[in-house]
């Protein structure tokens, strides 16, 4: 119950965030644009409304969360209204799971919003419903789910510019992280070999939710594939939670 | 009970219950907190070896100048600071356990609330973290602390919109909305008009009233001398007496102050082995007796010579003299305490002095 009270507390402090507002904007602006463009792509402009639509969704949340979720720990205590709220008999860890909660909710508002608008603009364009960009969208949430995480657990012991930039590095490395195991392969060293697995296994394989270019080009995502990314992304979230809370319950707060 | 410089270790067996069967709320003993600096890494004790016990139903006064150590004990009563040393129990329970916290109310200093929600809606947040569930139980709850708190009309105002008068009572109002049996007040009083301390104290009494016990700060010392049952003095981190207010000022007259006009130099140099201390203003001079019991002969010897009296004021302890006289007696004890070392600072051989401070 504690844990929903503070969800839906992020959740209300989110949808009043004017910042959300603006991304938003922009993000529809971006895939009602390729309305206007879908002419010059030569009959390619749906695959180039959809891949362009579902990378918005995954930009534009990225975004989001560098903008909120960054903050989201740090600014209770920046502001002190968490005295308020742990002056209360709630745990430290149902603060962290509550504040991560809120936040996946208005990534599911921003995520419904951008994904219906696109299907409009699908719709408008003569494709019809597309279900794989659904899948493709619902993959992308389970992204920011991940990222949602790692930016809790940056902010539950750093400042907001420090966790936003540490989380937008994650995203980066993240995309590339599965290079990292063909790299560790072509090693000499055994040791370095070991190395390279253990940062693999520690850094988000965020190119597993990526399957927008097959959403693009048609390709079906089968529901196995969806299943295995979906528990992966859950369990590694889960695990970064438990690492925030950690942390998070032996701090001091001045 | 007795007032004590350092209240004592609670006896092993003794339970929750203390001498005059009261229920113990908070408990500490031998408590400390160390800070460590982020960037030097420097280490300062902020608390040191506190013992103290707060009881059921009383008005406990903490006080103590800026970086005492009080906002530090109240946070390691609800768990906010973990302790370095020493333990402390709330309802017998640790502070780091969440149901110790079930029936605190807490009111932090200068209060900071979500800008953008409702006093209502942030009224039921509160509600909802403390384990009120049932929706008419949380409409009485919040009905009740807006009464108390004088705030029945705002409930759908933004906190943004907010005085800081009127932010210290939303704090009072959601550190009330659980029904607290022990309220704790970080500097509730200050930065209030006097219409808003006194409602403040009123408050507070009223909460006492209604058999809560109340833990505040403060170092508006009339407030405290006003309201308080008991009274803890802290001092750079080491509390200095703790006690009931009456045991701890007991009210005896210590001095009689006499302003006189017309009093003649020889008159002045027989008094002198009598009076402490002489201040002249204009004709008027005004004479601090050694004790009160010598007000009569040095009264007599006045209106002999004839001199004028004009006032005869006994002189009585007070909290702020106390008050004064135990942080500056402190602090000169300390002065008292720096060793100076000769020892050599560069390479040259050159000597100079090196202050310590003798912990």
């Amino acid at each position: 119950m504690r844990v929903v009270a503070i969800a839906r507390n992020t959740f209300r402090e989110a949808l009043r965030d004017k910042s959300l507002y603006v991304l938003i904007v922009f993000s529809l602006v971006l895939v009602l644009g390729t309305r206007v463009m879908s002419p010059l792509a030569l009959g390619e402009g749906i695959k180039i409304t959809k891949d362009i639509g579902l990378s918005a969704i995954s930009f534009f949340g990225m975004l989001a969360i560098i903008v909120m979720a960054a903050g989201l720990v740090h600014k209770e205590i920046d502001k002190r209204t968490i005295f308020v709220i742990l002056s209360k008999p709630v745990a430290r860890h149902e603060f962290i799971i509550g504040k991560f909660l809120g936040m996946a909710d208005a990534l599911v508002a921003i995520v419904i919003v951008m994904l219906f608008t696109l299907q409009l603009t699908l719709l408008a364009s003569r494709a019809g419903f597309d279900v794989l960009v659904l899948k493709a969208g619902f993959l992308t949430y389970i992204e920011l789910l991940v990222m949602t995480s790692i930016a809790v657990l940056f902010s539950s012991f750093s400042t907001t510019a420090l966790s936003a930039i540490f989380t937008f590095c994650f995203y980066v490395v993240g995309h590339f992280s599965g290079d990292v195991l063909v790299f560790a392969s072509r090693l000499p060293s055994a040791f370095a070999q070991h190395v390279c697995r253990f940062l693999y296994y520690v850094l988000p394989d965020l190119q597993v939710f990526n399957v927008r270019s097959m959403a693009v080009h048609g390709t079906d995502i089968s529901a196995e594939r969806i299943l295995a990314a979906t528990a992966y992304g859950l369990l590694y979230s889960i695990g970064v939670l438990i690492l925030a809370a950690v942390l998070f319950s032996r701090r001091d707060f001045k | 009970m007795r007032a004590t410089t350092a209240e004592k270790a609670p006896d092993p067996g003794e339970g929750t219950a203390s001498q005059d069967d009261r229920r113990v709320v908070v408990e500490a003993s031998s408590l400390g907190k160390v800070f460590t600096g982020s960037f030097t890494r420097r280490k300062k004790w902020a608390l040191r070896r506190l013992d103290l016990r707060v009881y059921e139903g009383e008005i406990f006064g903490f006080l103590g100048p800026n970086g005492a150590g009080k906002t530090t004990t109240m946070k390691l009563m609800l768990g906010l600071l973990l302790p370095t040393s020493g333990s402390i129990t709330v309802f017998g329970m640790k502070p780091t356990d969440p149901r110790s916290r079930r029936q605190v109310g807490f009111l932090p200093e200068n209060p900071s609330f979500y800008d953008c929600v409702t006093l209502g809606e942030f009224l039921r947040l509160c509600a909802s973290l403390t384990g009120i569930t049932s929706r008419r139980q949380v409409e009485r709850r919040m009905a009740e602390s807006l009464f108390l708190s004088r705030l029945v009309e705002e409930e759908r105002t933004q906190l943004r919109k907010f005085s800081k008068g009127m932010l210290q009572r939303v704090g009072l109002a959601q550190a009330l909305i659980n029904n607290p049996r022990l309220v704790i007040l970080d500097e509730p009083l200050s930065g209030l008009d006097p219409i808003g301390r006194k409602e403040f104290r009123d408050t507070i009494l009223q909460l006492k009233r209604e058999g809560r016990t109340v833990f505040f700060s403060s170092h508006i010392i009339p407030d405290v001398e006003s309201i308080c049952d008991r009274v803890g003095i802290i001092n750079n981190g080491l509390l200095e007496s703790v006690g009931e207010l009456d045991e701890l000022v007991p009210g005896e007259v210590k001095g009689v102050e006499i302003e006189v006009t017309n009093l003649r130099e020889e008159t002045l140099n027989v008094l002198k082995p009598y009076v402490e201390q002489v201040e002249s203003i204009g004709d008027t001079t005004s004479l601090l007796l050694k004790n009160a019991e010598l007000a009569t002969l040095v009264l007599g010897k006045l209106v002999k010579d004839g001199a004028r009296i004009l006032s005869v004021t006994p002189k009585k302890e007070t909290l702020e003299s106390l008050f004064v006289r135990q942080i500056t007696g402190r602090r000169a004890e300390t002065e008292t305490e720096d060793v100076y070392t000769i020892s050599p600072a560069t390479g040259d051989n050159r000597l100079c002095l090196v202050r310590e401070r003798k912990e």
